[in-house]
């Protein structure tokens, strides 16, 4: 087992090298799709230019990454600057490690969550029960989906700092369901990963569940004090750390400045450069008066879905936080193919769903195509003059159309195997005729 | 969520789908293909019409008589040709502008081929250029006239009579007050490889091989660009060019703008030198534009910048070529004519307050009036690479459907047996899981075949400095060692399958029908990722690869699979370039003899094979690219399925 994820990671390691060195480097830098006003690179290397010309690098509209990962660079960039691309595929790898890991303990909870619900499942359920050798399997999948994904590799190339964001993703992941999980180290985890770029705060409500079924089995009530306690226990770890981070970005910076330049950038959505999501077509269409309704709904849009997916999935805090991993990937105001990275390789843990879905040939076509057809129609927009940003924003919608057939899919899919599992391979319905299990 | 999850609905389609595949695929191509070929028919496009009112095109009296004056500049060049027979005048040509009183600037530039086809050699051209500067602006926006010097002896057709207009224009220019716009007047040299070079330095962009000094002089950001080959000095009609690098096509509106203002001061207006039809609601009249288009495709399918405007569209700027022609029995009119033409253009084009954005860029021309936009030509297209993702949908259902089956009466099966006891249902169990095994393999079985493919376009992307430097010591020519090299590159990629044969063991060799579903997709995708930049393209590739393609399966029959593999080869990148080469010497020469044309087509080969691989290197131009990285490893899985399979 243990030599083909090494080599895997072998290879990630040495393909992101070579490729540093070619032009691609340089032409997903420059990449919309890649690299978003927050992760660009270029932007980085502008704050670090005005942080070193003694001007704060968040009073002009250039800079908004944190003040940690500032300072970080700064130190990196000036004492080692030939290693700083080294980090990017270091952090890559460390992901795909950490990863790995998650879906060892992935399996390990899985299998004994079967086991403890196997009193309830129907007779021939036999069939669609996991195993535990299946799914460790699966780990050599999740870290060759992951390294040897195009939009990871373009990640790193690019040297977006979103790479940092999924290392931290990856992290809470792995620290909540860990054979001894962590409360402390997968709160740290999500307050660096909240504290980069907000929309993980969303990962809390899986990574709560996470403890709460670790202290108290999988059969318990949500009212008992202990529960309640548990909960608060984790809130309050993970409002420690994020408050801990930001005395120390005030520390850095000296005013509070900041706030406005990276938390109220993602929020307020001023930067309307093209990019993957659904925010700056429909933005820069608006007129200005309705602005602040739109914004406002359009985040609640993106933070809403936590609370019916948490009381749906309350069994199931792993499946809820990928889901929740994916919607961000869809609804953040800056997307990018950095942040479909995670999710597309975690895709792998949830093969017992495979055989419930229903279009993943659709999915897969419609990713494959918008991959290629953006940068053609960014360019005829962009360069050549003679498309229009209509073209470009068409694709960006079918790409987000199907990150959001992925997810209906999966959260269908894994729904009904659940249903199956309790009632049988063919349920039948009131009259006693074969049933058909259907989404309405 | 309907469609996408409701099982009933699903499944009717789903049936007619794979029960009717063949007919719907067939259907598709046929009906794509007559719909495509009807739109130069006039009922079924549109005519040209001016969308950009700014331009008014034709409303002012024009004002130049300088005939005589041209006359002079004619007569003067002449001689001064004739002294050197094979270099440019630059002295004479700077000296006359400057006479006029303009900034005039000699731009020197130095470039090298690539491929070592002049060895190392560093190339030197020089370009002329002169600016006038606008009265009544700040130099902030220009128009650009341009002239190809070609020498005495030159193959092509002489500019000459070009240049002395060039001059009588900055003459006349000069004198009114009413310019908006600086205009620049360009000679360059070396054909498009000056326009580059000097477009180049004058955005201040580099590039690898051509290497120039930066311009002395500059204007604003250029709107529009003309480019003259006038050869004498009577014509009777213009020719227009528009096809540039990468089969871009300036904005309609200028078209219609130099087509209006030509048409006005009496020229015939041709278009790839063909005349509009007369009638053009007749058979006759639907064939003559049909071939009109037909010839304009052809031309823009290549992505060859063809003249100077072509290099000038990268840029975002709107550029086409005038080409003056003298038909016999045409009346020909003299430089007073052709004057107040260039006149015209300029200043309609000077009217202008914004770049060029409404119109069409995206279009095809049956004649000089009529025009067939994005909206017209994309559905029949579509409908005909529909065939080949209509198919990859049926292999797909085909390809899971089996496994479907598989478990269905595995599970009847395990209902009569359930009796027998658990020994049998943990069989059972162990069963499924290998065959899903099997399953998954499928997938991912495809990928190394994918992999190989791609390595062999890589490698022919790659692999023609090589054939050059392999071909140094054997004294081959470096067109006829890329032309040998790229011979046996793809001979080689001929015995993949083959070779894959012989190492993949039976099991780990992929499901074919998952190949080639796989594979029509990513056809039907650079497909239509072409047809986004260049439709020409993507529709010949279309029109020959689709019902190949789609009609391929490994076959036991000796006879059916050795019919589907000429069929194949016939459609290999290689050979359809031979075809190509040879459909084009039909068109352009007589050859009586079907041997010799052959044997000349195999000769003739070389040239676009190098010009393409220059061309990409000099110019940026990417139907290379696309060819080897897109076609060429879609066509070898192709090649590999029907040999693989079975």
């Amino acid at each position: 087992m243990a030599a083909p994820i090494l080599s895997t990671l072998f290879f990630g390691f040495v393909i992101r090298i070579y490729l540093f060195n070619t032009p691609i480097a340089k032409w997903c830098a420059g990449n919309n799709e890649i690299t978003t006003p927050i992760t660009s690179w270029k932007r980085v290397t502008e704050g670090l230019s005005l942080y070193n010309s003694g001007i704060s690098p968040y009073a002009g509209d250039i800079f908004h990454e944190t003040p940690l990962i500032l300072k970080f660079f700064n130190y990196t960039v000036k004492k080692m600057p030939g290693l700083v691309d080294l980090i990017f595929v270091l952090t890559d790898i460390l992901t795909a490690f950490v990863l790995e890991r998650s879906v060892k303990f992935i399996s390990q909870y899985m299998a004994l969550q079967q086991h403890k619900r196997e009193r309830q499942f129907a007779k021939d359920a036999e069939k669609i029960k996991i195993s535990f050798d299946d799914l460790m399997w699966r780990r050599v999948y999740v870290v060759l989906a992951y390294l040897f994904n195009p939009y990871t590799i373009a990640t790193c190339l690019a040297k977006s700092t979103a790479v940092f964001n999924n290392l931290a993703m990856a992290g809470t992941l792995l620290f909540s369901i860990k054979a001894r999980p962590n409360r402390r180290v997968a709160m740290f985890c999500l307050a660096i990963a909240a504290y980069q770029s907000l929309y993980p705060v969303m990962l809390l409500a899986p990574a709560a569940i996470c403890f709460v079924q670790n202290d108290l089995g999988f059969k318990f009530k949500w009212t008992s004090l202990i529960a309640i306690k548990s909960v608060a226990r984790t809130c309050g770890w993970f409002a420690l750390w994020m408050s801990g981070l930001l005395l120390w970005s005030f520390w850095i910076e000296k005013s509070w400045n900041f706030l406005y330049s990276t938390y109220g950038f993602v929020l307020t959505v001023p930067d309307l450069t093209p990019n993957v999501g659904l925010f700056w077509y429909f933005f820069t269409e608006m007129f200005e008066h309705f602005r602040l309704f739109f914004v406002c709904v359009f985040q609640i849009n993106a933070f809403i879905y936590t609370v019916p997916l948490s009381i749906k999935l309350k069994d199931h805090p792993v499946f809820l936080m990928y889901i929740l991993m994916s919607i961000i990937a869809v609804f953040k105001s800056y997307p990018s193919y950095g942040d479909t990275t995670l999710y597309i390789a975690l895709l792998p843990v949830w093969y017992f769903t495979f055989e419930f879905q229903r279009n993943s040939f659709v999915i897969g076509c419609m990713y494959i195509s918008t991959t290629v057809l953006a940068p053609i129609l960014y360019y005829l927009w962009i360069y050549a003059g003679s498309a229009n940003a209509n073209f470009y924003f068409a694709v960006t919608l079918v790409y987000n159309t199907a990150q959001i057939f992925l997810i209906t899919d999966i959260l269908f899919a894994f729904l009904k195997r659940e249903y199956h599992l309790i009632h049988g391979l063919k349920p039948k319905d009131y009259d006693g005729k074969p049933g058909v299990v259907q989404l309405e | 969520m309907g469609l996408l999850t409701n099982p009933t609905s699903r499944a009717t389609i789903v049936g007619s789908i794979t029960r009717h595949n063949n007919k719907i695929c067939f259907l598709c191509y046929v009906v794509g293909l007559s719909w495509f070929l009807a739109l130069a028919y006039q009922e079924l496009n549109a005519g040209t019409y001016f969308s950009e009112n700014a331009l008014l095109p034709g409303l002012v009296r024009s004002q130049f008589y300088g005939d005589s004056e041209a006359e002079g500049y004619y007569s003067q060049l002449k001689s001064e040709l004739n002294k050197d027979k094979n270099i440019m005048p630059v002295k004479w040509i700077y000296n006359q502008f400057m006479d006029l009183g303009l900034d005039v600037y000699i731009h020197n530039f130095t470039f090298r081929y690539p491929l070592k086809i002049f060895g190392e050699k560093q190339i030197p051209g020089q370009n002329v250029y002169a600016i006038m500067r606008a009265s009544r602006a700040a130099s902030t926006e220009a128009l650009v006239l341009t002239v190809p010097f070609r020498t005495v002896t030159t193959v092509m057709d002489k500019t000459h009579g070009g240049l002395a207009l060039m001059l009588t224009m900055a003459n006349h220019f000069r004198k009114s007050s009413y310019w908006a716009k600086d205009i620049i007047f360009v000679v360059t040299e070396h054909e498009y490889i000056g326009m580059q070079a000097w477009l180049d330095a004058y955005h201040e962009t580099k590039s690898e091989l051509i290497s120039s000094n930066s311009l002395e002089g500059h204007g604003g950001s250029i709107q529009a660009a003309i480019n003259l080959e006038v050869p004498t000095n009577k014509i009777s009609s213009f020719d227009f060019r528009l096809e540039g690098l990468n089969g871009q096509l300036p904005n309609l509106d200028l078209f219609n703008l130099v087509v209006r203002i030509s048409r006005q001061e009496g020229f015939d207006v041709l278009l790839k030198e063909q005349h509009d039809p007369y009638h053009p609601e007749t058979f006759e009249g639907y064939l003559q534009n049909l071939k009109t288009m037909f010839l304009m495709m052809w031309t823009q399918a290549p992505g060859s910048a063809n003249n100077n405007h072509g290099v000038f569209l990268k840029y975002n700027i709107e550029a086409l070529t005038l080409v003056g022609k003298k038909e016999k029995g045409k009346h020909a009119q003299g430089y007073g004519p052709m004057g107040r033409t260039v006149e015209g253009i300029f200043r309609s084009l000077n009217n202008l307050l914004e770049r060029f954005h409404q119109s069409f860029f995206f279009y095809l021309l049956p004649s000089t009036s009529r025009y067939v936009s994005i909206g017209l030509y994309m559905p029949p297209f579509a409908i005909m690479v529909a065939g080949s993702l209509i198919k990859a949908v049926a292999m797909w259902i085909s390809c899971t459907e089996t496994v479907e089956e598989g478990v269905s009466t595995e599970k009847e099966k395990k209902e009569t047996d359930q009796a027998n006891g658990e020994s049998v249902q943990k069989n059972e169990v162990k069963d499924h899981k290998e065959e899903k095994e099997e399953e998954r393999k499928g997938l991912l079985s495809v990928i190394p075949i994918l992999f190989i493919t791609q390595l062999f376009g890589l490698l022919a992307y790659f692999s023609p400095d090589f054939f050059v430097d392999l071909g140094m010591p054997l004294h081959l020519h470096v067109a006829e060692a890329v032309h040998y090299g790229m011979l046996a590159l793809f001979l080689s990629s001929l015995a993949m399958p083959r070779f894959l044969k012989r190492s993949l063991s039976e099991k780990s060799r992929p499901d074919w029908k998952l190949l080639k579903c796989v594979s029509l997709i990513v056809q039907g995708l650079v497909l239509f990722s072409i047809a986004l930049m260049n439709i020409s393209l993507a529709f010949f590739l279309a029109a020959v690869m689709v019902p190949v393609c789609v009609a391929m399966w490994p076959s036991n029959n000796r006879v059916v699979q050795i019919l589907h593999a000429s069929f194949l080869l016939l459609i290999s990148p290689f050979l359809l370039l031979y075809i190509t080469v040879v459909a084009n010497q039909m068109m352009t020469e007589k050859v009586a003899d079907v041997a010799s044309l052959l044997v000349q087509s195999w000769d003739h080969m070389k040239t676009p094979l190098i010009l393409g691989m220059v061309e990409s290197q000099l110019l940026g131009s990417w139907t290379y690219c696309v060819i080897c990285l897109g076609i060429f490893p879609n066509w070898l899985a192709f090649w590999c399925l029907i040999w693989i399979g079975s």
